[in-house]
């Protein structure tokens, strides 16, 4: 697909995510500069970039932990900037966060539940049994302690927290770190599933490639800019990904 | 150790394992030691005594079995409501701001609402120790060849009653997993949509309600407080929270009682030792603590909390 057409198609109709040109600062350190994102419905969207270059304030920022000083952040056409996390989350987002972040001395259950806190709904329950047939490891290991899992173990726990609150939107920040190349492939196999039942992802990810192989497009985010925009084919093809994130010279 | 000793450093240990709830539930959540919170404490018994004295006539008259516990009950709650309320306003004014702020900045502003809680109750009730009023016809009864009074049976299932309601709140309901969900990790917790600060405030609302009612309670197992006397059961409730492992609620009910225990049994040692080396005692069971086991009893790993 050519940027022309790629551009054509993602105007026809309003993106899920949209950021128009979010600033964010720590203190007088200018992060995001000016940034803009357009993630569809359905869609999977990788944000690449390498440590440092924004990829978790991005996170941040959508779930309102991280506030623009300018821009907008639009969640179904609606603003979100400036909302409370719980608003944000209850609209529809729910995060995936970098290192897992499961809490550690609560059970594998009682995990699940805080992912639920927002729900006012009655069908919390469905929802338990659809993770635990996502992911039968941790139906096994309800009563433990999160602590006590593996890593892997960690990973799906904190994935099904999130699908816990019933997201529109999830979004993931590195959901390969720390984890062997088979557990990473079982996770993106995940990703992917949970997108085929409707849930629209956008993912940070060091690891370009298996990111890459599993979205339609991706952003590359170079010191808080976004340098790079295209469908994932493209960027598998293109020099500078190959050169800064797949190790080719 | 006789049975007596044991039963009054129960009785005694109740109390400070009340208070040490407090300081562990809010080192647990935002990591400062609370050191209004024996001053909270102390409010609370202040609070309670025209409460009783409303209800049951200080004439030297009799109360009935009925009015005793219709007044003990409304004492408790009147203070619990009070301090609660106290608790939640010092850390809204005191400490949210400094949430982010070097640990060393809210502790001393700690210290010094402690101060300046202490200064205000001692312009209030005078510096001298007060009396409390009689809430309950002194009666005792005799079980396994030692004498039980009705006071300490009072303190110990009222305690008991506290700490079992708490625990049950804290592991059973939803909101209390998601107090337990803050303390475990702050952010985390935000970004499934968690209102810490509303978590933060209800902890300081049930840590100061505790010490509130239980406050009730040590007025009517002492008979008399000062200004100050919140101050100092407060160290005591704290070197048990970390005897017990800070942060932790079981082991803030362990340690309390064991220093009840070891309170009793110095005081009663006679022969050189007794009442005046109880500090000395409690005191060296912090310095060993946190020399030689600072995650105390039941603690987590330090480590882990990052």
């Amino acid at each position: 697909m050519t940027n022309e057409s790629l551009r054509h198609t993602l105007e026809e109709k309003q993106p899920l995510l949209e950021f128009r040109g979010v600033d964010t600062y720590y203190g007088s350190l200018h992060i995001l500069k000016s940034v803009d994102y357009r993630v569809g419905e359905g869609e999977i969207v990788a944000l690449l970039g390498a440590n440092g270059a924004g990829k978790t304030t991005t996170m941040k920022t959508i779930l309102g932990i991280v506030r623009p000083r300018s821009g907008q952040v639009l969640f179904e056409g609606k603003r979100i900037d400036g909302e409370q996390t719980g608003r944000i989350v209850e609209a529809g987002i729910a995060p995936v966060p970098e290192g897992r972040r499961v809490f550690p001395r609560l059970t594998v259950l009682d995990n699940l539940k805080m992912g639920a806190w927002t729900r006012k709904d009655g069908q919390v329950k469905q929802d338990m049994d659809r993770v635990y047939d996502l992911f039968p490891r941790l139906a096994e290991r309800k009563n433990q302690q999160a602590g006590t899992l593996s890593g892997g173990e960690q990973q799906m726990l904190a994935i099904g927290r999130a699908l816990m609150a019933r997201p529109r939107l999830m979004i993931m920040d590195e959901p390969s770190m720390g984890l062997s190349p088979i557990l990473t492939e079982r996770v993106f196999d995940t990703v992917v599933e949970i997108n085929k039942q409707g849930t629209t992802i956008f993912m940070v990810e060091q690891n370009a490639y298996m990111a890459l192989q599993v979205a339609v497009r991706g952003y590359v985010l170079q010191t808080g800019e976004v340098v790079l925009a295209d469908t994932a084919p493209n960027l598998l093809a293109s020099d500078m990904v190959r050169k800064a994130y797949l190790g080719e010279t | 150790m006789t049975l007596d000793v044991l039963i009054s450093g129960v009785v005694l240990g109740s109390l400070y394992a009340i208070v040490a709830l407090g300081y562990t539930m809010v080192y647990g959540i935002i990591e400062l030691i609370n050191f209004a919170h024996g001053d909270v404490f102390t409010l609370g018994a202040f609070i309670s005594i025209p409460v009783i004295q409303a209800i049951i006539s200080q004439n030297g008259s009799t109360p009935t079995l009925g009015q005793s516990i219709f007044a003990i009950g409304a004492a408790m709650v009147v203070a619990a409501l009070c301090c609660a309320v106290v608790g939640v306003v010092i850390e809204r004014v005191a400490y949210r701001r400094l949430r982010n702020a070097p640990r060393l900045a809210p502790l001393i502003t700690a210290i010094g609402v402690s101060l300046i809680m202490e200064n205000a109750m001692a312009q209030w009730q005078g510096g001298l120790p007060v009396f409390y009023p009689t809430a309950l016809q002194p009666s005792s009864y005799t079980i396994l060849g030692t004498t039980l009074t009705n006071t300490q049976i009072l303190v110990i299932l009222g305690a008991l009653a506290m700490m079992l309601g708490l625990d049950m709140f804290v592991n059973r309901t939803t909101i209390g997993k998601a107090m337990r969900a803050v303390a475990q990790d702050r952010e985390a917790a935000s970004m499934m949509g968690i209102n810490v600060n509303f978590i933060i405030s209800l902890t300081f609302f049930v840590g100061s309600a505790l010490a509130g009612a239980g406050a009730v309670l040590y007025g009517i197992d002492l008979g008399s407080l000062g200004y100050d006397s919140g101050f100092t059961l407060g160290l005591f409730a704290f070197t048990a929270a970390v005897l017990g492992g800070i942060g932790n609620i079981r082991g803030a009910m362990i340690g309390g009682l064991i220093i009840g225990i070891l309170q009793e049994y110095v005081s009663g040692l006679g022969n050189g030792v007794g009442t005046e080396w109880y500090d000395t005692a409690i005191f060296s069971v912090l310095v060993l603590i946190l020399v030689f086991r600072p995650s105390g009893i039941l603690g987590t790993n330090t480590a882990e909390k990052v």
